[in-house]
């Protein structure tokens, strides 16, 4: 298998979302190879799991107020805050027998290369089960999965910068989320790039490329006409409409 | 009447439901950040609640959620049927 790697690229939560689903069905119809995306989205962006519900976990008022996209992601798992310049997303997307048939070994796998790419920043990265990374026992990464129509698609975020306060200003996170937590708040619990070492931005995105390619048979690669023109469809059809983001 | 329950499960995942009842439950709706694998699953999970009753058994219901996961060869992560029975229940005190 020859993996397809898209550098760092940013697009609105639309097209972002777009995007992967159109390489999904690219991969299904052999058109598109496998491929591994990495992305950051411009406006900063607001994405809830699949099972969500935007009213009850999105501050919408605050989000229109500060220029903040919503969107539901096609995967399960939590809100998520998308800062333009605090994060790296990634997006793996490739044939399901291609990866390991257990959901966990599967997200097992796919953060042991964030892992590695992390490692060479000289971070101390773990998976932590069900679906994050952590360094100094804080999550720096989450990570979302679905399978559909035989296709496994996993993404997920690095985060480079945190500002707790402005995600707790676009999200309502209740009580009930943080009670089990080991840590009491959220700044204790989650960490940055930032916080942890020196590395710039274009370093993280160096030793990302490096963690996620490193054994693999691999090609530089850019996303197809046929991705780019079915993913602007997507964008305004699906991923735009009050239908698809407010369905629950 | 429109019951709401919230559950984090320890280890897991956040789990809620909606619950429309009177007598029997009209409709049931369940949201959270888990995994359920296919994803359409959970429609038919909720679909099995309408029509039962307010007080129906909770052991039975759980055996049936399983049932209807299993046959649909779905598999959740961050919760169990036992918790979505729970949610559901709780919805309705």
């Amino acid at each position: 298998m020859k993996w397809r790697i898209i550098k760092c690229s940013e697009q609105d939560a639309y097209t972002n979302m777009a995007l992967d689903e159109a390489i999904a069905e690219g991969i299904l119809s052999r058109e598109s190879d496998p491929t591994i995306r990495f992305y950051t989205w411009k406006p900063s962006a607001v994405s809830i799991g699949y099972f969500q519900s935007m009213e009850k976990e999105v501050n919408l008022e605050e989000c229109e107020k500060q220029g903040i996209d919503v969107i539901r992601r096609r995967t399960g798992g939590g809100a998520v805050y998308h800062d333009n310049k605090g994060e790296i997303t990634y997006s793996v997307l490739a044939r399901k027998e291609e990866l390991p048939k257990s959901i966990i070994e599967s997200y097992k796998l796919i953060c042991s290369w964030i892992v590695s790419g992390l490692k060479l920043l000289g971070l101390e990265a773990g998976f932590h089960p069900i679906n994050d990374i952590i360094v100094a026992g804080k999550k720096i990464s989450g990570n979302a999965q679905t399978r559909r129509s035989g296709i496994l698609q996993q993404h997920g975020t690095i985060l480079y910068g945190v500002d707790v306060e402005k995600m707790f200003s676009l999200l309502k996170v209740g009580s009930e989320k943080i009670s089990d937590k080991i840590i009491a708040s959220v700044k204790e619990r989650v960490t940055s790039i930032q916080d942890q070492c020196k590395a710039s931005r274009s370093q993280v995105e160096e030793a990302l490329l490096e963690g996620f390619t490193k054994g693999k048979e691999h090609y530089m690669g850019e996303y197809s006409g046929k991705e780019k023109k079915r993913a602007a469809v997507l964008a305004k059809e699906k991923y735009k409409s009050r239908e698809w983001n407010f369905w629950r | 009447m429109i019951g709401y329950y919230s559950l984090k499960v320890p280890g897991g995942k956040l789990v809620n439901a909606e619950v429309e009842y009177s007598a029997k439950i009209t409709s049931v709706k369940i949201t959270g950040d888990f995994f359920m694998h296919p994803e359409d699953t959970l429609a038919k999970i909720e679909q099995a609640f309408e029509g039962l009753e307010k007080d129906f058994d909770a052991g039975k219901t759980e055996q049936k959620l399983e049932g209807l996961v299993k046959k649909e060869g779905a598999e959740l992560i961050g919760f169990t049927a036992k918790d979505i029975v729970k949610v559901v229940k709780e919805a309705m005190k």
